[in-house]
């Protein structure tokens, strides 16, 4: 028996039954049934009503009874209604015969779904597009002898067939398509049912590392409400086969310690089911770890079901170090650093963490990396217009105007894009940027959906439809910009008159919300202000979820979804309780941007030390401690100047000017340390390389400050020894020195030449880890 | 040594292409002086050597060529104690052409920047009033020092882009340790930056001053004005009836110690009626006998004259936010200016107009021709509320030519009945400054008539060509004749007809674009033995429709200067200077710091001879005929012009290039 089986009564104090309720509907019907215990029975109350045939819970007739799993670790119910059960089902090609080649993977873009299909059979690709598969599939089909179908007998590999074999002769999937045939081989009528919704169970279930395969179960759910077993029609595939593998039929093996989700779909709808490998072997005693608010009772909770140990709370010479650089993007100075460290107040850390949000660089930080979100300054708006909309931002998030405010006003921005003091060249991506481009640019930005696939065809990996993309570009069919004065000083108007074109139906498309109704647009009226209204709705399934996850990876090192603008059912979040709970409180907050910020930097989930324990060694999406990351390029060029006392000085700014207040263009230090051009919507690599290294071992940015006049250096050459090195490491990196390292920048002193002993000790300490990171 | 030039006088069409070879004003400094005063004000540019004149539009004000070479010209301006302050045209002229350049009279004392200021320690200390002129180089930055008092409002302006200067300006005030407090890059419609600030504290702060993106050049001169000085953003109404008496409003900062409003060069006078810190009213009698048109008003010791246009037809004065109401419009008849301002985002001034018969209309704003930031949009209505005519900008602007932004709509009312006009921005922004004229009348089909810059060189020997602009108004659609007055002996210019439709022209991307009326090229011949003179040309056109005839005289229009603005120059009339082409060009840089040059060479001499380029301290160089660039090694520090001769005869020279000879 496999580990997993003897701990699984640990994980889980009762057992659950999946899916949570039994539909059938229809002679013959069934639904495949899993339980997350081991050794469970199953047994139906009323067999008169429904029979179990292995863990299928099959139709006998109409009523309602109860399916018991009795688990080693307890008993669990679930009831089953059957209807219709006298009823035969005629087979509907949408409903169960395209959703085959999908399964099958012959929709695949690799396959018959390619823009150009495989020997002259095009299918749409994923299936998205019925009709036209069952055109494709009409000339392959023989009526007469529904077996001779030439689809058929190049699947089950009767005749040279290069995908191969896809499924037998006495599979369901055969019958149902020889069933199909003899009932007509027609395609849907208007009146037949559509899935409107497809779920996976279980939505999370945690597997030992090489357990035995598990198979996950999916129901389809119609437009005529009846529910369906999908488990034998939908596409399994797994988000990462190194952690966890699964079949074509739906097992799922834990292959390697880790987290991921399998992802099923089939005719346009998906849905994800998340499974948490552990080693059953490396489960800790637990300690019961403090929770300072509710975003550690989130993280806790799932470390504890893991049996991930967090680290230890981290030393005040890390938090102190971490939260500057976090939250104002600079270090402490000395004497920040002496008043923090020497303090005894119990609440130091909140009240540091209240005064570097109210202080002028949180601000900037801010600004700075909404710019770069909405691409700033790159623009025809060039560097006038992004220093406006830099300031903006810098403004708004000073004084915590609400991030619902934020988007309102970016969404209906408009003006002049080099005068004023508001966002107006938000729009002005380029010159001829359209409403698809907006459309684009605001799903990614605001909503955290990807959903630019869709503009050209129904999206592989996700529920977004043409017809999606371009109710949502609609919003912003009248969205344009004009020339004003001199040829680069450009404006955003919202025009009188203009609509977006659907590219297949070549009809104007109404303004929809995303997985919403549609709006109707009059005349005279910002249909925007209505798409404002939606986006800032406190229930709104996507605006708060998408900004709370990118502030929490600024502040955790990783989103809990990532990436932090790819919000699909298909890649769902870590800890979703955590993230919905999240959501809820900074929704309801009134969008309070600081408050939502103050409450992740009180947890005590950002207040764990980076150091790894035994247990959280592995782990990196579960925040069970600090994950060290490189410093942004802006925050280190700072921090190198802060440390060396000698200013950068970019070009195009005023001397004086910081890295973090840089608000367009780029330094060759900034771009090596993964700035970007802001030519596309995207995220920093933060992954350090060898250029990155090479640079500060013997670029500029680093010799050039150390031999400056008027450096930190000089100023320290003028102290007494044994003061040096203690200044030299609380202004880099924020601490008392080691007696050994104290010992160490004494000795080097004594050794040499003053200056030149120091210029090295401050070289070897801005090449360190410990400088180049935050921990 | 004795050079002898070789002019070819061949009749040619004078091309697009051809080099400029007119002077060209490029910097001012200083930019103007205060009137009651003389000044010294030196030209940066090209071809200004021989520059015989220099001559300032209105009264009060002259100019004298002091010491004029190819890059550098010095003049003395002296300005009566009496002349109308504000900016003037200031005509360069010399035997191979003219050119139009401004300079501004002031009314406060003048100072020069003195450097070094670049950093807040060596900022240069400001008095209030202060008018300083100065120049921002390339990553420049002029740092001055203050005084303020809590609750004081100082006013900062930078007249740059606005007078012709090439820098794009960026005022930044900043605190005592050298901190932003506020920052302004664009607030006019050409780039010059302003801020008013009331500061909340007492204390010393600064003022920078630099380029956009530490831009500068030698000739990046700006004037900055700035004091506790009365400030108006604009008066309300903006325009009077002739013959009327008008009550004024002023708005803006200051104005509790205006006194005074002076119209034009003293049309009329008037004294505050009543005052506060942000408005001053007046009331003022317009005489009958004053020019229609846009005049100056002068409020007593405010740095910057406003807008007030003069007007022969009944005005309305709407209070900002009175007319919102689109179900209650305010009424209106034909024929009335109405003058309003939209304060607010997504406000719209409504009103209501009654025809008793189907009827043309015409609706005209002027809002971004008076200097103010409003980009109106037009918009009528039915009865009903279905929109019926609607227009933003007269014709896309694209760059290519100066913008418009004040739409220009007529309509056609398809039954009598009443039709509700509506005006705001067509960016739905709001602001206190943004005012508009909106004149509603019943359309009477007119053109005017424009010509596209204010001086040009004809050249003997060819046919030089010269662009007028028709530009229909009020419906008009039949063909207009363009035709040219007052020429000299020796020159011909046949008339143009403008057709009714507007020029176009094909953008970069291939798409069609259409300029604001029709362009005609009037073909001046100009024989040999013309008289080598400067000429004021006067263009008249003429047309008819519904059996009225109208004829028009044209103005000159400066067009595309250095920043794309436009407007009338003071002169109607074109100043043509007729003159002769070298045989060759020679396009130089100005500095040579590697003992060698590249030059640009046009051959304008016919000739399929070889060149010989010389002169003294140049190693002589041969090139074909068709050669177009020339690398020329120099071998003497200084001052050294090219030669250009064509056997043995010079046929051109360039301008001296100044040479260092770095070993």
């Amino acid at each position: 028996m496999k580990l997993y089986w003897l701990i699984a009564p640990v994980l889980a104090a009762a057992p659950a039954v999946y899916p949570p309720e039994i539909k059938l509907f229809g002679a013959g019907s069934a639904q495949t049934v899993v339980t997350d215990s081991a050794g469970c029975v199953l047994a139906v109350d009323n067999p008169k009503v429904a029979t179990i045939d292995k863990s299928r819970i099959v139709a006998k007739s109409n009523g309602a009874a109860w399916v018991t799993a009795k688990c080693a670790n307890g008993v669990t119910t679930v009831p089953v209604v059957v209807r219709a059960a006298g009823a035969a089902i005629r087979k509907s090609f949408v409903n169960d015969v395209a959703p085959i080649f999908t399964m099958g993977g012959c929709t695949g873009a690799n396959c018959h779904g390619s823009i150009r299909g495989q020997r002259g059979f095009k299918l749409s690709l994923f299936g998205y597009e019925p009709e036209f598969d069952f055109a494709s599939i009409m000339p392959r089909i023989d009526k007469s002898s529904p077996e001779k179908s030439l689809i058929l007998r190049k699947a089950t590999a009767q005749a040279a067939h290069g995908g191969g074999f896809r499924f037998a002769a006495d599979s369901m999937e055969y019958k149902a398509i020889v069933d199909w045939i003899r009932d007509g081989a027609q395609f849907d009528s208007k009146d037949t049912p559509r899935m409107v919704e497809l779920r996976a169970y279980p939505k999370e279930q945690i597997a030992g590392r090489g357990a035995s395969p598990r198979q996950i179960v999916a129901v389809a759910y119609y437009s005529d409400g009846t529910v369906r077993d999908a488990t034998h029609l939908v596409q399994y595939s797994s988000n990462n086969p190194d952690i966890v593998r699964v079949d074509s039929r739906g097992l799922a093996a834990p292959i390697e310690t880790g987290e991921t989700a399998i992802m099923v779909r089939t005719l346009g709808h998906a849905a994800a089911a998340r499974v948490l490998v552990i080693d059953p072997a490396a489960r800790p005693t637990m300690t019961r770890t403090p929770r300072y608010n509710f975003i550690d009772e989130h993280v806790f909770a799932k470390l504890e079901r893991l049996g991930i140990e967090p680290s230890e709370l981290s030393a005040d010479e890390e938090f102190l170090r971490r939260v500057y650089l976090d939250a104002a993007g600079t270090l402490p100075s000395e004497e920040e650093a002496r008043a923090f460290l020497t303090s005894k107040s119990p609440q130091k850390r909140s009240q540091l963490i209240d005064n570097l949000l109210a202080g002028p660089e949180f601000a900037e930080l801010w600004a700075l990396k909404f710019a770069e979100l909405t691409r700033a300054g790159t623009r025809e708006a060039g560097a006038k217009g992004g220093r406006i909309i830099y300031e903006w931002f810098r403004k708004a998030i000073a004084e915590n105007r609400g991030y619902d405010k934020i988007v309102t006003d970016l969404l209906l921005s408009q003006g002049a894009h080099l005068f004023g003091k508001g966002p107006s060249s938000f729009y002005n991506i380029s010159f001829d940027s359209n409403a698809a481009d907006h459309a684009t640019n605001i799903s990614q930005i605001f909503l955290g959906v990807r959903i630019e696939c869709a503009k050209c065809h129904n999206h592989p990996w996700e529920k977004w439809t043409q017809d999606d993309f371009y109710g949502l570009a609609a919003f912003f069919a009248r969205v344009a910009v004009k020339e004003v004065y001199e040829n680069d000083e450009n404006a955003t108007v919202y025009n009188e008159e203009g609509e977006v074109i659907h590219p297949k139906t070549k009809k104007p498309v109404m303004p929809k919300y995303l997985d919403g109704v549609k709006e109707d647009q009059r005349q005279d009226s910002d249909i925007r202000e209505a798409l404002a209204r939606w986006m800032t709705r406190t229930d709104n399934p996507f605006l708060a979820r998408a900004f709370v996850n990118r502030v929490w990876k600024h502040y955790m090192g990783r989103g809990l979804v990532e990436d932090v603008d790819d919000f699909r059912v298909t890649n769902p979040p870590t800890n979703p309780a955590l993230l919905d709970a999240l959501a809820a409180d900074f929704s309801k907050s009134g969008y309070d941007i600081k408050r939502l910020i103050r409450r992740i930097l009180n947890s005590r989930t950002y207040q764990l030390s980076a150091a790894p324990n035994e247990s959280n060694r592995k782990d990196s999406i579960n925040y069970s401690r600090y994950y060290m990351r490189r410093l942004m390029a802006e925050t280190l060029t700072d921090a190198i100047a802060q440390a060396t006392g000698v200013p950068d000085k970019f070009a195009g700014y005023p001397p004086g000017t910081r890295a973090m207040q840089v608000y367009s263009g780029s330094s060759y230090m900034l771009s090596t340390f993964g700035r970007l051009n802001r030519d596309i919507i995207c995220e920093r690599d933060t992954q350090p390389d060898i250029v990155q290294t090479m640079h500060l071992i013997s670029g500029d940015s680093i010799q050039k400050k150390l031999t400056a006049p008027g450096s930190a250096i000089a100023k320290w050459s003028t102290m007494p020894d044994e003061e040096i090195a203690e200044a030299v490491f609380l202004r880099t990196l924020s601490r008392y020195p080691s007696l050994r390292e104290k010992e160490a920048v004494t000795q080097a002193l004594k050794d040499g030449d003053k200056k030149h002993a120091l210029q090295d000790v401050l070289w070897a300490i801005l090449n360190s880890k410990e400088f180049l990171y935050n921990h | 040594m004795q050079r002898v030039f070789l002019f070819l006088f061949l009749p040619l069409l004078v091309s697009a292409d051809l080099p400029l070879l007119e002077p060209v004003a490029q910097g001012v400094f200083p930019g103007g002086l205060r009137r009651g005063s003389e000044s010294s004000i030196t030209i940066r540019g090209r071809n200004l050597q021989q520059l015989k004149r220099a001559v300032i539009s209105g009264d009060g004000v002259s100019a004298e060529i002091v010491d004029a070479s190819a890059y550098l010209a010095k003049i003395t301006v002296r300005a009566s104690a009496t002349t109308e302050p504000g900016r003037r045209d200031l005509r360069l002229i010399a035997p191979h052409g003219s050119t139009l350049t401004w300079i501004d009279i002031s009314d406060v004392a003048e100072l020069t920047e003195r450097e070094p200021n670049t950093e807040l320690a060596s900022a240069n200390q400001l008095t209030f009033p202060a008018l300083v002129n100065g120049v921002i180089t390339a990553a420049d930055y002029d740092y001055f020092r203050f005084d303020a008092s809590a609750r004081q409002t100082l006013t900062f302006e930078l007249l740059a882009t606005r007078n012709g200067s090439p820098l794009d300006g960026v005022l930044e005030l900043l605190d005592t340790n050298g901190k932003t407090v506020e920052y302004c890059d664009d607030h006019y419609a050409f780039k010059d930056p302003r801020i008013i600030h009331t500061f909340n504290s007492t204390g010393t702060y600064y003022l920078r001053v630099y380029g956009t993106g530490e831009s500068g050049s030698e000739n990046s001169d700006y004037r900055l004005i700035a004091g506790a000085m009365p400030h108006a953003d604009f008066a309300l109404p903006a325009g009077g009836r002739r013959g009327s008496t008008v009550e004024i409003t002023l708005h803006g900062v200051n104005l509790d110690h205006a006194k005074e409003l002076v119209l034009g060069n003293g049309i009329a006078r008037a004294t505050a009626v009543r005052n506060d810190q942000k408005s001053a009213t007046f009331r003022m009698a317009i005489p009958l006998a004053s020019a229609a048109g846009v005049h100056s008003l002068h409020i007593q010791g405010a740095a910057l004259p406003i807008p007030f246009v003069l007007s022969d037809g009944p005005e309305l004065t709407v209070s900002p936010g009175t007319a919102r109401r689109r179900q209650d419009p305010m009424p209106v008849e034909l024929g009335t200016t109405i003058n309003g301002v939209i304060d607010s985002a997504r406000a719209a001034d409504y009103f209501v107009i009654r025809v008793d018969q189907p009827k043309q209309i015409v609706l005209s704003v002027e809002s971004m021709k008076l200097g103010y930031l409003l980009d109106p949009i037009v918009l009528v209505y039915e009865e009903n509320g279905t929109r019926i005519a609607w227009q933003d900008d007269p014709t896309t602007n694209t760059g290519k030519e100066p913008a418009n932004l004040d739409p220009h709509l007529t309509v056609a009312l398809p039954k009598e009945g009443r039709y509700t006009v509506a005006i705001r921005d067509s960016q739905f922004r709001g602001d206190a400054s943004y005012l508009y004229r909106l004149t509603v009348k019943e359309a009477v089909p007119d053109f005017s008539v424009r010509v596209v810059g204010a001086h040009t060189t004809l050249y003997r020997g060819r046919d030089n060509i010269v662009n007028v602009r028709v530009r229909r108004l009020e419906g008009w659609k039949t063909p207009v004749e363009v035709w040219a007055d007052n020429l000299p002996r020796g020159v011909t210019a046949r008339s143009a007809i403008a057709e009714p439709k507007n020029t176009s022209y094909t953008g970069t991307c291939g798409e069609r674009h259409y300029l604001d009326g029709t362009n005609v090229e009037l073909i001046f011949k100009v024989e040999p033995d013309a008289k080598l003179d400067l000429n004021q040309v006067t263009f008249r056109a003429r047309g008819a429709m519904n059996g009225r005839e109208v004829e028009r005289e044209a103005r000159a229009r400066y067009w595309k200067s250095r920043i794309r603005v436009t407007g009338d120059a003071a002169e109607p009339a074109l100043f043509a200077t007729i003159a002769d082409l070298p045989g060759v060009v020679f396009q130089t840089p100005e500095r040579s710091a590697t003992g060698r040059v590249t030059a640009i060479v046009t051959r304008l001499d016919n000739s399929n001879e070889p060149m010989r380029i010389e002169g003294e301290g140049v190693t002589p160089l041969d090139v074909p005929a068709g050669t177009t660039r020339a690398d020329v090694v120099l071998t003497k520090p200084g001052d050294v012009t090219l030669y250009g001769l064509v056997s043995g005869k010079v046929i051109g020279q360039s301008a001296p290039i100044r040479t260092e000879i770095r070993k």
